[in-house]
């Protein structure tokens, strides 16, 4: 009980600040978008704007109150999820829910990150855990290195040197990866390889690495030292008191992967043309639709702050030490 | 005909331009400065191939299903005409609606819903006839109701297009039968129909029409589908009043915001036309049977621009002096790879009343020192506002700058961003010497916005009185003899004395797969100037 307690303030603890995190998050959001120069209203006016005409708008969109009377209404609308009109929509007076517009690119992204996270975490787990069992022999160097050299690249290169192979060079997948109204990305799994590699590229040889080196000290220790000389057969205490003891370790290198990942999906989608949350990102910052940009902005952040709390959550679980240090 | 004034037009270039500039390094731009080209294989030479290259003749055949692959704008793109800004809206607007006027290959113009234009004696009125034909995708038929609707939106200040019907007196627009708009002016306009080919005037809605989101026009092509940034599906108008036109059964319009994706979605075939091509990708391909290669015949008006209301530019000599420093070709072949048109310094070329007769102006650097030590500038430094807004305008910049060393100026690059460039709260018309592209459908439109005293887009600063009256004349006056005049007096003084360096016709260049037909290379938009009704697969 006492235990059950301790667990629940500390999970507590974390999870106020992520949301003091995320409103700070949502403040520079808020502020970068407003200090970008150029505003909807003059994006869909064009350069021969009328002054009245623009401050029509503007007074529509509410860019004639307060700075931080605006912050404050959407975030009391964005804390209830309500999102608001897109900028460019109320421009253009059609007023279309930002809710509408990212729906389903959020969906896409989604598809997209858990087929990448389904394929990272085993890769990693396999490919580290081999390299700390055969530290500094030949399979390690080649491990180390391979994965090294695919996370030294930013994924549109990458991306590029994929498409390269499989496309031009092999024809085996597509180069573009779009989704059409209506289907499903896993309608069509083919068009996911390539975006899914280039993220699982980019992360894996770092993420490895990671696992290595809580592998080793692992292996290091004074309890797989004792069943060995006990006589346990090499497989078993692998399996038996390695990975399990650096799993927990192992959590935060994941979650700190797929926070990273999420920052990588919006170059990946826009190589790829991918219909997803960072196209969509792409095209809103493009269009100077704001709200859109703040809106797909914060829900970045509240998925990484999201993923940093599961995280320790999981770790809190793992390691009992930790449920008592508060 | 029109021309764009607007900086929708640019930013219309901008916005796929950003995509389509071509990586030129420092290097080879510099490299490139000499205008000589040489080989067979010089900028020079492939331009004279290229330019006008459409894809493939043959006969006509219809059905099927075509793809065509932009950049796009995101979600401001629209199907409100009176929002129209980049070139997918207007591909997909030409494809939905109408224009009033068409343009057809080799810089002219056909009748689109208007066919006739009448004038009375002094260009005070005109009487627009117009098609009776027609019919909207609802069914409805087409009548002078919905030009009258349309023109009187256009007056919106809201409109894109609303200083290009300032001098129609829209509150007395009148019809004259179901098929004729009686057309008052608060101000003679000689050529009425110029100002209506570019693609921010150039559409007629449905009378009535408030909501776009399910759009009725009376093009080619329905609306099936519209997801802004992403797709248009559009099924062929079976009604269409152009004879056996469109070709196609469907024509799907997709937005992409990658260049790279946008040509590796042409060689996956998952796109039968995509738009743009970038400059060293078409030189790479422009030979090769890969896919086809379509270049335009003209393109918007590259230009560096100098501010004539201040010094150092307001004395004339350092604008002349400037002027003669441009080696053009060398410009073209270091910043466009070659596909591009030698401009003299007025916009316009090809255009009717372009005054062809004046000699191309060339680089003179003798002369051009000679001015500046008259002017008592022999040591003029300048700085060159530049941006990455459009392809080879930095590379232009480079070397426009190496070029002003032989004339003993020293040029200073200073590189800003795209977004506070053309941002008028910003740098946009405070800027002493910068550079633009002017879209030009046609003369009056343009010479209006950006060359009269109370232009908006007036980023010389030109403050002439004589200029404008010359120049009104120009474009009241309805005897075209009379009017073509005007217009070589006014290019000549233009010419003399501006403060624009107009160096090229940016030629547009797009591709299509070896099944495609019937795309021309289009004379200002590219791409066929969008007539989709023409275009098949075979």
């Amino acid at each position: 009980m006492k235990l059950g307690r301790y667990r629940f303030v500390a999970i507590l603890q974390r999870l106020l600040v992520g949301v003091a995190t995320l409103i700070a998050a949502s403040v520079l959001v808020f502020l970068g978008t407003a200090v970008i120069p150029g505003s909807p209203a003059t994006a869909i006016l064009g350069a021969e704007a009328n002054p009245e005409a623009v401050a029509k708008i503007e007074q529509r969109l509410g860019y004639d109150k307060p700075l931080v009377s605006r912050y404050l209404d959407w975030l009391g609308n964005a804390a209830q999820g309500d999102f608001g009109l897109s900028a460019v929509s109320v421009a253009q007076n059609q007023d279309k829910p930002v809710s509408e517009i990212i729906s389903r690119p959020m969906w896409n992204t989604l598809c997209l990150a858990l087929a990448a996270i389904a394929l990272l975490i085993p890769a990693s787990l396999i490919l580290g855990v081999i390299s700390a069992l055969k530290a500094n022999k030949w399979q390690d160097h080649l491990i180390s290195t391979f994965g090294l050299l695919a996370a030294s690249l930013p994924e549109f290169v990458v991306g590029a040197l994929l498409v390269s192979v499989f496309f031009v060079g092999l024809d085996l997948l597509p180069p573009i990866s779009l989704v059409a109204p209506g289907e499903q990305p896993l309608s069509n799994p083919k068009i996911l390889v390539l975006p899914v590699l280039t993220l699982v590229l980019t992360l894996v040889g770092w993420s490895a690495r990671l696992v290595r080196s809580g592998t080793i000290e692992v292996l290091k220790a004074d309890y797989v030292q004792m069943a060995r000389l006990n006589g346990i057969r090499e497989r078993r205490v692998v399996q038996r008191y390695v990975l399990r003891n650096s799993l927990a370790p192992s959590v935060q290198i994941f979650a700190l992967c797929i926070q990273y990942l999420f920052g990588g999906v919006i170059v990946t989608e826009a190589v790829f043309q991918y219909p997803g949350i960072g196209t969509a990102l792409v095209m809103a910052v493009n269009s100077h639709d704001n709200s859109l940009v703040q809106a797909i902005a914060t829900i970045l952040a509240a998925v990484y702050i999201s993923i940093n709390i599961a995280a320790d959550a999981i770790v809190i679980q793992l390691v009992p030490k930790l449920r008592t240090q508060v | 005909m029109e021309m764009k004034d607007s900086r929708l037009g640019r930013r219309n270039f901008i916005f796929g331009a950003s995509a389509a500039v071509g990586t030129i390094a420092l290097a080879s731009t510099l490299a490139a400065c000499s205008s000589d080209g040489g080989g067979s294989g010089s900028p020079k030479t492939l331009l004279a191939s290229a330019a006008g290259r459409g894809t493939k003749l043959g006969n006509p055949k219809r059905g099927g299903h075509l793809r065509v692959a932009m950049i796009g704008n995101g979600t401001s793109e629209t199907l409100n005409t009176a929002h129209l800004g980049s070139p997918i809206d207007a591909m997909r607007a030409f494809a939905v609606y109408d224009p009033l006027v068409r343009s057809a290959p080799g810089f002219k113009t056909e009748p689109g819903l208007a066919i006739n234009w009448e004038h009375n004696d002094d260009g005070t009125e005109w009487r627009v006839g117009l098609r009776k034909d027609v019919t909207w995708h609802d069914g409805k038929p087409f009548t002078a109701d919905d030009v009258i609707y349309t023109w009187r939106q256009m007056g919106n200040p809201d409109h894109v297009g609303h200083s290009q019907v300032a001098d129609i007196d829209l509150d007395r627009l009148s019809k004259d039968g179901d098929h004729s708009v009686i057309v008052p002016l608060k101000k003679p306009i000689g050529r009425l129909y110029d100002f209506f080919v570019n693609f921010t005037t150039a559409f007629v809605i449905q009378n009535g029409t408030k909501d776009f989101s399910n759009p009725i026009g009376t093009g080619p092509f329905k609306v099936d589908r519209f997801i802004p940034g992403e797709r248009t599906v559009l099924s062929a108008h079976r009604d269409y009043w152009d004879p056996g036109r469109p070709y196609l059964d469907q024509m799907t319009l997709l937005s992409f915001t990658d260049q790279s994706a946008l040509e590796n979605a042409l060689l996956s075939k998952e796109a039968d036309v995509i738009s743009p091509l970038s400059y060293p990708t078409a030189r790479a391909n422009l030979n090769t049977n890969n896919y086809q290669v379509i270049v335009s015949e003209g393109g918007p008006n590259y230009v560096f621009y100098m501010r004539m209301d201040r010094e150092p530019f307001d004395d004339v000599r350092v604008r002349q002096a400037m002027r003669l420093i441009a080696d053009r070709q060398a410009l073209i072949n270091a910043s466009l790879s070659g596909f591009g048109e030698v401009m003299n310094d007025l916009p316009g070329k090809g255009l009717p009343f372009y005054n062809g007769s004046i000699e191309q102006r060339k680089q003179d650097i003798a002369k051009a020192k000679s001015l500046l030590k008259a002017a008592g500038k022999s040591d003029l430094q300048v700085i060159l506002q530049t941006a990455p807004s459009l392809p080879g305008f930095e590379e232009a910049a480079l070397v426009f700058a190496e070029q002003a060393k032989k004339a003993g100026v020293t040029v200073t690059v200073k590189k800003e961003t795209t977004a506070s460039y053309f941002n008028h709260d910003l740098l946009f018309m405070k800027m002493d010497f910068a550079q633009d592209a002017l879209p030009t459908p046609a003369l009056a439109p343009r010479y209006k916005s950006s060359l009269s005293s109370e232009a908006s887009l007036n980023e010389v600063h030109r403050k002439d009185p004589s200029f404008d009256a010359l120049l009104a004349k120009a474009i009241a006056e309805p005897d075209l003899a009379k009017a073509a005049e005007y217009w070589n007096q006014l290019q000549q003084r233009e010419f003399d004395e501006g403060g624009y360096i107009v160096w090229a016709g940016a030629l547009q260049v797009n591709a299509a797969a070896n099944n495609v037909r019937g795309i021309s290379g289009g004379w200002w938009l590219g791409l066929d100037d969008f007539r989709s009704f023409e275009w098949w697969l075979a």
